[in-house]
């Protein structure tokens, strides 16, 4: 590990950062291998489109920090060992190409997301400030469309709401995780994480006030502080299997360009 | 990418109306397009509707070879790109089943005879992808193939599919030029890169070779396809073409043009050079030695090495995702409004 | 790759009954640039507008940079047909009690639907005639469609992205692969074979 590396990793607001771009990055890794297998094709083409948003989201965090660290993108993105990876558990939980898990996995991550590049974007670095609004106006069309799918197949057939709350049931249960804070020196509730509680409050409130208007029902708490995932680089075996996945090329030819 | 290397059409014209046809035949020949409202002989309605689903068949089968690699691409921008690639392939098949929805077949229809075998695909996607390079070398080799048939195809006569060709043919430049310098960062990398893009050229430079289909008949431009402008140059002429462009392309960038052969897994086995790889002295035309023409049409009957599994996973995918169909049809009008 | 595009598949014998999820058909039209006419740019299946809206802007919407997006119903749409002599047409002063009808024109055969303008008349009869007279001058077709049955895309939605988007077009590659081939080739050949991509391919 070089130096650049462990200056970037040793410093707590870029570890903010962080978390965010490695769960764009994962999050639009699982996503972007559902091109041309989707349920319909316009949804199919629509997904995708999404899908290339947060892999791009990935990288302009990437390449600000890549900035900050004199570091390249790349290499922030395939290579690290995977305790230095702070995405979420949730990002990288099998979806075994369940529309349903796909659906709402990306839907429980939008509602956190947005926020939380709301509250970047009032960093005092203009630079990553200016790149998180940018991210916040993108991501803002997530959350609308899945808002929509949401509406849509929580109140449509008796099928596709059992599908739908079953994805529920799976993945809410990884869902208080996404509240985790990184850098375990962060002890305070409302510091670096730009507000623990309250992001928690925000998010369950906007994805309450859609299911209210569906027959779906989900129950989150926010775990202790004392709980330590994936933001803490402890990831389970599924986020292992996607890491080697996304480095299998990259790893078997080290130092190569592509 | 795509391959309209064309379904194969039995055209009868001698059933139509043959005052009408003298008409129609002028007005192509006169180079008028043909709109969907317009007279125009069955055979060509119906044999529009089969090409444009061969096509569309061809765009969503072909997403599936290059998908594979999306979740082990070696960079952010490769990923992001081929990506975008895939899915630009499933945009054309949708914009591609839908000429062939308005000619008269519901997609529903077309994506099961797909699934069940009933319709075919362009044969190149029955081959295997199972490196890196193989995806630089279908972007390169296959689609700058495609981007050529397809060029001389948004030349035709039917309106809607022109339309089509021409949108499809603005996207599938980046297809090409993102292949392109896949092949020329492996061929300027490492030893192992370029191992490994040698033997990736051997598995598609042969399926490339095929891409335009078999040898014309004779009279190829007297016959319907080509004397309605359904295609607009013959097999053998775009073949020549392709040819002349990329047979000193890749020796230029040091990669040896071989005669192979395969087995059933489509690896190969053995290889020598072409000696038949040069040009002509006086033409200034690429030589080639001609194609296992048998395995061609092994491969068009289903015998290919990955025809059972490509049509499997669209299978799977077609079932798999059955249920947000059925609810998107239950209807959504008992829907509450958007907040 | 992931373990289930690896995988082997059995299924039943028969498939699941089909199902019909195309609901309605949409002809999607997008604008370049602010001020710009709206042009055809395809067409998609979807189960309403609101959602027809949100497909056309990832699909239509992402092969080119566009600020706007319009789309209708295919059903609710009027033309003339498709005719190579001058279009028939008499113009009426509109009424603006009556419904606004917008208008496309296509110039050639095999062309795009282009956005011209409007006319305002009671029925789609009147309307057509008065916009063959107004703008189906040297046009091959003409096209109304009734204001309100089109949906347009909010003011300040992001249609286009603002991040780089040059991996997904062939500009984005052109510097990149022109300074590989310089390894390979002699920048004359480089030249002629650039030359044959724009002529002949792109």
């Amino acid at each position: 590990m070089t130096n650049a590396m462990n200056n970037m990793l040793n410093d707590l607001e870029a570890l903010l950062v962080l978390k965010m771009a490695d769960d764009k990055l994962f999050l639009g890794h699982m996503q972007s291998d559902w091109t041309g297998l989707g349920p319909i094709l316009e949804e199919d083409i629509a997904s995708s489109s999404m899908a290339q948003d947060d892999l791009s989201h990935a990288l302009v965090l990437y390449e600000y920090l890549g900035n900050r660290f004199d570091l390249d993108p790349d290499v922030i993105a395939y290579e690290r060992k995977p305790n230095q990876y702070l995405c979420c558990d949730l990002a990288t939980v099998p979806d075994d190409f369940n529309w349903a898990t796909s659906l709402v996995r990306r839907w429980l991550f939008t509602h956190y997301a947005a926020p939380v590049l709301d509250r970047l974007a009032l960093f005092e670095d203009k630079e990553l400030a200016e790149r998180a609004h940018r991210l916040r106006a993108e991501e803002g069309l997530h959350v609308e469309y899945l808002d929509d799918w949401m509406r849509r197949l929580g109140s449509s057939s008796d099928e596709a709401r059992d599908r739908i709350q079953e994805a529920i049931d799976l993945l809410s249960t990884h869902a208080g995780m996404l509240f985790e804070i990184p850098g375990r020196d962060i002890d305070t509730d409302d510091s670096f994480c730009c507000g623990r509680s309250e992001l928690f409050e925000e998010w369950a409130r906007n994805t309450n006030g859609v299911l209210e208007q569906t027959e779906l029902k989900m129950q989150v708490q926010l775990p202790g502080m004392e709980i330590v995932g994936g933001r803490s680089g402890v990831h389970a075996d599924h986020f292992a299997a996607a890491h080697a996945e996304m480095g299998a090329v990259r790893s078997a030819d080290p130092g190569a360009a592509w | 990418m795509s391959g309209a290397a064309n379904p194969v059409m039995n055209i009868d014209p001698s059933l139509e109306d043959q005052d009408k046809l003298a008409e129609f035949e002028q007005r192509i020949a006169d180079g008028v397009l043909i709109e969907p409202g317009d007279w125009m002989p069955d055979a060509y309605r119906i044999g529009m509707l089969k090409m444009a689903e061969h096509h569309a068949n061809s765009e969503i089968i072909g997403a599936l070879p290059e998908g594979e690699w999306i979740t082990r691409a070696p960079s952010l921008r490769r990923k992001l790109a081929l990506t975008a690639k895939v899915q630009d392939e499933v945009g054309h098949g949708q914009m591609l089943y839908r000429v062939s929805q308005d000619l008269g077949k519901p997609r529903e229809e077309m994506l099961r005879d797909l699934i069940t075998g009933k319709t075919k695909y362009h044969n190149c996607f029955n081959y295997p992808a199972p490196t890196w390079a193989d995806i630089a070398m279908i972007q390169w080799l296959i689609d700058g193939a495609a981007i050529m048939n397809q060029k001389t195809l948004a030349d035709g006569a039917f309106g809607p599919y022109v339309r089509t060709m021409h949108r499809i043919n603005m996207e599938e430049a980046f297809h090409f030029k993102s292949g392109e310098d896949m092949v020329l960062t492996l061929m300027s990398g490492t030893k192992k890169q370029k191992a490994m893009t040698q033997e990736a050229f051997d598995r598609w430079w042969g399926p490339s070779i095929m891409f335009f289909g078999p040898h014309d008949k004779p009279n190829c431009e007297q016959l319907p396809p080509m004397k309605w402008r359904m295609k607009t140059e013959s097999n053998d002429s775009l073949r020549q073409r392709f040819l002349n462009r990329f047979a000193p392309a890749a020796l230029d960038l040091g990669l040896l043009i071989h005669v192979c052969e395969k087995d059933e897994e489509g690896m190969v086995t053995s290889k020598k050079v072409d000696e038949a790889c040069v040009p002509d002295d006086t033409t200034g035309n690429w030589g080639v030695t001609d194609p296992d023409w048998d395995e061609f049409f092994r491969v068009i009957r289903g015998n290919g090495p990955c025809n059972a599994h490509r049509v499997a996973l669209r299978r799977f995918s077609y079932e798999q995702g059955a249920w947000v169909r059925r609810a998107i049809a239950s209807g959504t009008s008992s829907l509450p409004p958007a907040a | 790759m992931s373990k289930i595009r690896e995988q082997g598949f059995t299924f039943a014998d028969e498939l699941p009954p089909a199902t019909d999820s195309v609901v309605g058909h949409y002809v999607v039209y997008t604008q370049k640039k602010e001020g710009a006419p709206h042009r055809y740019a395809g067409w998609l299946n979807a189960p309403d507008i609101d959602m027809a809206t949100q497909y056309a802007c990832e699909h239509y919407g992402q092969d080119e940079s566009c600020v706007n997006i319009w789309l209708h119903d295919r059903s609710r749409m009027h033309e003339t047909p498709v005719s190579d002599t001058p279009l028939p047409g008499e113009d009426a002063p509109d009424d603006p009690g009556a419904t606004a009808w917008t208008v496309f024109t296509q110039k050639r055969r095999g062309d795009i639907h282009v956005e011209q303008g409007q006319v305002q008349l009671g029925d789609e009869k009147t309307a057509l005639s008065a916009a063959v007279a107004r703008f189906g001058q040297g046009m091959t077709q003409v096209r109304i469609v009734p204001r309100d049955s089109m949906a347009s895309t909010e003011v300040d939605r992001v249609i286009w992205r603002t991040h780089d988007q040059g991996y997904r077009l062939a500009k984005g590659y052109s510097k990149s692969v022109r300074a590989k081939w310089d390894a390979f080739r002699k920048t004359e050949d480089i030249e002629e074979y650039r030359k044959d991509d724009i002529e002949n391919h792109f």
